[in-house]
């Protein structure tokens, strides 16, 4: 149930989707791996939104480099952990919200245990490693990853759906040599708010998923484009000969 | 024949723009329209690596569909392989779209 501050508080969305899709959203249980850059947009909009429990997984520490991007962080911020300083944050936006936070490093070996029994992942790691053992724990637990990255002015984003869309590896089968990307602070604002708007219409049911479909975002000369996406027959990750 | 190619992300500064058009001779290939593209050693740098080989992570789709898909489509001739008609030897045809990613990765 919405409590009369909650119905209040939500007034502007329930008139979309109504109490009903308020009390979706209350129910849902949203794991965002990373705290940086796509974390900050994603948690803020998610938080606002009013999602019922928000679980972040992150391992480092706020430094003054991060704080063109990273908007959960302050200046007094530079030194404690990023979790410490976005439970802060996002408890003080709707003290409605469960946020739990978790310091580690997601690996293949603790990522089951951190997921537990949420409902669905959002990726808004910084290297591909770590987003294939996220993409493969969505395929084995067939709940949705929300996929997200950024370079400099450009960004992408993606809905996968176990079983019905292509997965990330599918989209992405190598890695990437690890570098250390030039980001915009704009641009994880725009990607990460459009991959909290995926989760939002996900858990509601509404409008169309960027279901096989990579949406590529380029904020220097203000274009979007649409790139069609297929499963790989033969993917590692979820192919009838791979996993 | 002409061929479209698009660029995404950083390769539109790498190859200054969101696209351009390519005369190429008939017959040719993705490999043909690469060599013909990366006519400087930046550029070359970029989507080769030292051997002469395509960097792995580069996603290249010819009209919406991932050249590495197509890999392994062979045309035999009395039960020997004689051609690849996937991957970067994937054939081209005139009007043909081909899109070119870069990895972006950052979070």
């Amino acid at each position: 149930m919405l409590t009369k501050d909650e119905v209040k508080r939500y007034e502007r969305q329930i008139s979309i989707f109504g109490e009903e899709g308020q009390r979706k959203l209350k129910k849902a249980k949203v794991f965002i791996a990373g705290a940086g850059g796509l974390g900050s947009s994603i948690s803020i909009y998610l938080t606002v939104a009013g999602i019922g429990k928000l679980r972040m997984v992150d391992n480092d520490i706020v430094a003054l480099e991060n704080l063109n991007r990273q908007i959960l962080h302050r200046d007094n911020d530079i030194g404690k952990k990023k979790l410490e300083s976005a439970e802060e944050k996002l408890k003080k936006m709707n003290s409605n919200v469960e946020v739990e936070v978790i310091f580690e490093t997601i690996n293949i070996g603790n990522i089951d245990e951190l997921v537990g029994d949420f409902d669905m992942i959002v990726d808004a790691m910084d290297n591909f490693a770590t987003r294939y053992v996220l993409n493969k724990t969505a395929l084995m637990r067939k709940i949705p990853l929300f996929h997200g990255a950024v370079h400099g002015f450009y960004g992408q984003a993606t809905t996968i759906i176990p079983g019905k869309t292509a997965c990330l590896r599918c989209i992405f089968p190598e890695v990437p040599p690890p570098t250390v990307p030039p980001v915009v602070g704009v641009t994880p604002g725009v990607v990460g708010c459009i991959q909290a708007t995926e989760v939002i219409k996900y858990i509601l049911g509404i409008g169309d998923l960027l279901e096989n479909r990579l949406l590529m975002w380029d904020g220097l000369n203000a274009v979007m484009d649409e790139v069609p996406l297929e499963k790989n027959p033969r993917c590692e990750d979820c192919g009838k000969e791979g996993g | 024949m002409k061929v479209k190619v698009k660029f995404f992300a950083t390769f539109r500064e790498l190859f200054g723009g969101e696209a351009k058009e390519v005369e190429l001779g008939s017959g040719s290939n993705i490999q043909d329209l690469l060599n013909l593209l990366c006519d400087s050693r930046q550029r070359r740098q970029e989507i080769f690596d030292r051997s002469g080989k395509l960097r792995p992570y580069i996603k290249i789709l010819k009209n919406g569909r991932d050249i590495k898909f197509l890999e392994g489509v062979r045309i035999e001739l009395e039960g020997e392989p004689i051609q690849f008609l996937g991957g970067i030897h994937a054939k081209l045809a005139d009007g043909d779209m081909v899109a070119i990613f870069p990895p972006v990765g950052g979070g």
